[in-house]
């Protein structure tokens, strides 16, 4: 008896193989198990046995059956395979053809030397004052120690739109809001904005410009805070292997003044030196018409201009680059930090 | 100013590195050359001329250059035995890298060039008559085979300084020599005068009526005017003034040298022995000597002959008494002017000259008189000048220098240095500072050509030029205040990187703009103009950013490039008004897919999905509202944009005559005033995530077009808001099945209960009573 039943399982052996469809199987599996199945017919044979040998062959048809069922199902398995198979090989796609065109934005390079600044001097300890750009003559002159006739405001040559009110000619005059807002109160601010001055616009000159002031102000801050200062913020925009050269200069709002060369190097390995900033200690008067006690307290002050170091930084020729936006330039400056 | 080598070394001893220490210790310099870069140029005299035989032209000589005779073919008409020519010899480069060369010209031998002042690089208004059309010669004996740009005085270098407006001291070789001084430690050697007065006595009188003149003094000398030798001619043409004879001559060169003004007037054409300094009447007319007549203020001094004016003092001398080649007696004027005067009456005439420029920056008193007797030592020496006995003068106001009192500590703490009062001594004495300590303080008093120093700040400055700055070490500073942007600050960078991300490029346009470029579009108040523009289209303050992105636009149509996405966040101005702007451009295709056909085509849906974008942001509900007030807008395809009750902003698509305008097209445009809304601060309370499912139901009717649907989405917010989680428009259409006018929407919504599962008759609920309203309010016929 169980040589029989063997021999049917062992059959099907010769019966399967990988190159079978799923309908060949699904054959298969009626010919030997369904109704009138070569395995299920021999089921009738439990008749003619002796009772006590019946759970026997039941448990034998059993394993039988499942012999059978695991083995077809192994090779549906390998059908479903090659099928699945199949339908993705015909899905394949050309990997190399252009993805969809979303659009990547870009920060102006103002903006990002701008941020840049502002990130850098956030982190010392700084914060960001901003000013109106149509400015009283007050603040932008008078506060600042550039009294009507003085000869320094022949170096401002002003947009006035009344007698007493102009676009600012420098982002100095945040500084006198400031004081006059905190006065007697410590101070560490830088102020970037937009300035104008009537040049005409060539390569090198624009009517309007940014610059980024810096303004300190507390006990015992003195001109080597300064140089530290200039020099760390050189090294932060230029690069850590820059020197920086002070020399002597006049802004009426400061006294010392000092303008400050950035070391580069040439081509020729020689060390060059390129004007970058203006600096000082606070003047006096300017402290006093702030609200501070200059006995007691002094201070310094930068200004900084940031189409001159984006010009350096990214060797752009030309400052009306800046305000004709054509696309070619702004896109340049994606994934800029 | 220019600093001449030449000039400088009478006073002081020049350094090698006479560049670095200027630059790096007394005043940007912005050049640094030589005065004439011709190399090898000697003295020849001119032994023999012949005529070239093959050259009507040419001439064929022989110069002696000293160490040998040199054949020479010249072209020059004016070339004659006997004269004392430049000669570059072979081997020299001339101005423009003319290197000459031993050539044959027309098949005769030429070792050299006798030169022309065009060719040493003489600019042509300073080439007298007799040299323009030929070579130079000199006017008198020179030694064959000198150095000819010696012989010239173009030998040495030049600096030209940039000067700051506090630095009138360093408007002469003297003033400069003294700073120079001061930073090499060095002391300044001032030649004395060895000229000899006559027996005739100056018995002219000096009076002054007027505090703007501080003091006064007047020489006479009997002169001989005529041709100056060509090292002083040089010298001032170097620094670009132009030689007119020797008593100008020397006027000017003394002002350049020493910083002193002064005035020569023909004696002879003076009506009195009287000199009278005084305010000019109101109405008074007198022609200067540039032949221009002026009508004159009380603000302006005068010399006068006692009636007369003779000179506008400090400005210009007045034709009626200038020098010129028939003088044969001079009177010359040193004399110290208030600078506030001269600068008020040279700015209202518009006369700026050497002499008023110094006078408005201050002059040093003391080189009145110093001043005066090097010019006259030198109309002595060059001007066969008779000297009168004697100085008619006069001293108005005696001028000092304040003293300040200074402090070790103070200078220490400004500086960050450790100087003690040894050291401090040491570099005020380098810097002639008088010194004096009254009970424990030090009392300083800059020298009197320092009109600069006043307070102790002043001071410090001095010190810390002379001790040098490279000296100074740098210290760390921590500020007390912790480093933060504001929330605005914030906002807005959100808002930047937003809508980068979002693919748009920040563009940065100018403020100043023409009227038309503002007038259709939204108004903030009144125009603001500039007084004094540079020009027409920059006359304006802008009161809109989106004229600049139309401009930004049409420069990108024109050259082939569509497509845009700009947004600019700046102010715009108005009368008494000064606000924080956005504004976004699209055109074309936000998303150009190409080969896979998704694109998206801008409209004006395109562009409010941007404003939902900031919406999102920002924290803030717009509420977009139909309009058609602005002229430079599509009439139908424009909103104003509220927050609340407040009109924050504006968006719609161009007009077609805004089209032209600026000749674009397809241009959407949206601008808001970012006052009042990017203050939000970040004010999120987190709420709990409902434990119960939501439900979705469809809803779809037909209403007039006439009711905008954002009046209806209100509508059904506001009827369902306990349960409504989200509605969205899903289908507008329209077919000829409805009525003229109408539409039918569909609406799909989101219901939840944050606290139960919803039952299915409060759905029903509220959806029945969402039916009710929008049948009552708007008609709406809803489907089965």
């Amino acid at each position: 008896m169980k040589q029989t039943i063997d021999k049917i399982v062992q059959s099907l052996d010769e019966k399967l193989n990988e190159e079978l469809s799923l309908n060949d199987l699904e054959s298969l599996r009626v010919e030997y198990l369904g109704k009138q199945g070569l395995l299920t017919s021999q089921m009738s044979l439990i008749r003619t046995l002796p009772n006590e040998e019946k759970p026997k062959f039941g448990q034998l048809m059993n394993e039988a059956k499942q012999k059978v069922e695991s083995k077809i199902h192994h090779y549906k398995n390998i059908a479903l395979t090659r099928q699945m198979n199949a339908q993705l090989e015909k899905e394949t796609i050309d990997v190399t053809l252009p993805g969809l065109n979303f659009k990547q934005g870009t920060l102006h390079p103002l903006t990002i030397v701008t941020q840049d600044l502002e990130d850098y001097f956030i982190g010392l300890g700084y914060q960001v004052a901003e000013g109106p750009e149509l400015e009283l003559d007050k603040y932008n002159f008078e506060m600042m120690n550039i009294a009507k006739d003085h000869p320094a405001r022949e170096m401002h040559d002003s947009f006035y739109v009344t007698t007493n009110t102009l676009l600012r000619t420098h982002t100095s005059p945040i500084q006198a809001r400031y004081m006059e807002k905190y006065a007697n109160k410590p101070v560490a601010i830088i102020a970037p904005g937009k300035t104008y001055r009537r040049d005409p616009d060539d390569r090198t000159h624009s009517h309007q410009f940014m610059q980024c002031e810096g303004l300190v102000i507390d006990q015992g801050v003195t001109f080597a805070h300064l140089k530290d200062t200039l020099l760390s913020m050189a090294r932060h925009i230029f690069g850590q292997e820059r020197q920086i050269r002070l020399r002597p200069s006049y802004f009426p709002f400061t006294e010392p003044s000092v303008e400050v060369d950035v070391s580069y190097t040439k081509a020729d390995g020689t060390t060059e030196w390129i004007e970058v900033l203006g600096a000082g200690m606070v003047h006096p008067n300017v402290l006093k018409m702030g609200g501070y006690d200059p006995k007691k307290v002094s201070g310094f002050a930068f200004g900084i201009g940031i189409e001159r170091i984006a010009i350096l930084k990214y060797k752009i020729d030309d400052i009306r680059q800046f305000y004709t936006n054509d696309l070619r330039f702004l896109n340049q400056f994606k994934g800029v930090l | 100013m220019f600093i001449l080598d030449n000039i400088l070394k009478q006073f002081i001893k020049v350094p090698d590195n006479l560049y670095e220490v200027t630059n790096q210790q007394i005043i940007e310099v912005d050049s640094y050359e030589k005065l004439n870069s011709s190399t090898n140029l000697v003295v020849g005299l001119v032994k023999t001329k012949v005529k070239h035989p093959n050259a009507d032209t040419l001439s064929l000589t022989t110069v002696d250059v000293g160490d040998e005779v040199l054949d020479i073919v010249c072209g020059a008409p004016n070339v004659e035995v006997g004269q004392f020519v430049i000669v570059a010899k072979v081997g020299a480069v001339l101005p423009g890298d003319f290197k000459i060369k031993s050539a044959k010209v027309r098949g005769e031998v030429s070792n050299g060039m006798i030169c022309s002042l065009t060719e040493l690089g003489f600019d042509e208004k300073y080439i007298p008559e007799k040299y323009k059309e030929g070579i130079f010669y000199f006017e008198s004996k020179v030694q064959p085979g000198d150095d000819a740009l010696k012989a010239l005085g173009l030998n040495g270098h030049k600096l030209l300084l940039d000067l700051t407006p506090n630095r009138g001291d360093l408007l002469s070789h003297l003033g400069f020599a003294y700073d120079l001084g001061a930073m090499l430690n060095q002391k300044v050697n001032l030649p004395k005068p060895t000229f000899k007065e006559t027996t005739i006595n100056n018995d002219w009188t000096v009076d002054i009526t007027t505090n703007n003149c501080l003091k006064y003094d007047l020489r006479v000398m009997d002169v001989v005017v005529k041709e100056s030798p060509w090292w002083l001619k040089n010298a001032l043409i170097q620094s670009d003034i132009r030689p007119i004879n020797n008593v100008v001559d020397i006027t000017n060169y003394i002002l350049m040298t020493y910083g002193t003004p002064l005035h020569a007037f023909d004696a002879n054409k003076v009506n009195s022995k009287n000199i009278l300094v005084r305010q000019a009447k109101k109405g008074e007319t007198v022609v200067t000597l540039d032949e221009v007549k002026r009508v004159l203020e009380v603000d302006d001094i005068v010399i006068t002959d006692g009636k007369n004016p003779i000179a506008l003092g400090g400005v210009m001398g007045l034709l009626n008494t200038g020098v010129d080649n028939d003088t044969t007696t001079i009177l010359l004027e040193a004399a110290q002017f208030n600078p506030q005067a001269i600068a008020k009456t040279s700015k209202r005439l518009d006369l700026r000259s050497d002499s008023s420029l110094r006078f408005e920056r201050g002059i040093d008193q003391e080189r009145v008189r110093l001043g005066l007797e090097a010019a006259t030592q030198m109309l002595v020496d060059l001007a066969d000048a008779k000297v009168y006995s004697a100085i008619a003068s006069k001293l108005k106001v005696k001028e000092e220098n304040p003293w300040v009192e200074i402090e070790l500590q103070y200078i220490n703490g400004l500086l960050g240095t450790s100087l003690n009062e040894k050291e401090l001594l040491q570099i005020l004495d380098q810097l002639n500072y008088n010194v004096k300590e009254v009970s424990n303080s030090l009392l300083v008093q800059a020298p009197s050509y320092r009109k600069d120093i006043l307070i102790q700040a002043d001071v410090t400055e001095e010190i810390l030029r002379v001790y040098g700055y490279h000296k100074i070490e740098g210290k760390r500073l921590q500020p007390s205040s912790l480093g933060q942007l504001t929330p605005v600050q914030k906002n807005i960078r959100r808002l930047k990187n937003t809508l980068v991300g979002l693919g748009f490029n920040e563009v940065v346009n100018y403020s100043l703009g023409q009227e038309d470029d503002t007038s259709k579009f939204p108004k903030i108040g009144k125009s603001v103009r500039i007084l004094t523009p540079l020009s027409d289209d920059r006359k304006y303050l802008r009161q809109s950013l989106i004229p600049g992105l139309l401009n930004n636009l049409n420069y990108h149509l024109s050259r082939q490039m569509q497509d845009l996405s700009l947004f600019e966040i700046g102010h715009v101005f108005a009368e008494g008004v000064e606000q924080n702007h956005l504004a976004v451009l699209l055109n074309g295709k936000y998303v150009d897919s190409s080969y896979l056909k998704q694109d998206i085509k801008v409209d004006f849906y395109t562009l409010k999905g941007v404003l939902n974008q900031i919406s999102a942001l920002l924290h803030v509900d717009f509420e977009v509202k139909q309009t058609s007030r602005i002229e430079a807008l599509h009439p139908g395809m424009q909103a104003d944009i509220y927050v609340g009750d407040k009109l924050v902003g504006i968006m719609g698509k161009t007009h077609p005559l805004t089209d032209q305008a600026f000749d674009i097209k397809d241009a959407y445009v949206l601008e808001l005033d970012l006052t009042h809304i990017i203050d939000q601060k970040d004010m999120v309370v987190f709420e709990p995530i409902s434990k119960y499912p939501s439900v979705q139901r469809d809803i779809s009717f037909i209403v007039s077009k006439a009711h905008p649907v954002g009046d209806i989405l209100k509508i059904i917010y506001q009827t369902a808001r306990k349960l409504l989680t989200h509605v969205e428009v899903f289908d507008v259409y329209e077919d000829e099945t409805m009525a003229d006018g109408y539409h039918s929407l569909a609406i799909s919504m989101t219901l939840n209960n944050k606290d139960k599962t919803l039952e299915k008759q409060d759905v029903e609920k509220a959806l029945r009573s969402i039916q009710n309203r929008l049948e009552f309010n708007f008609k709406a016929v809803f489907r089965d």
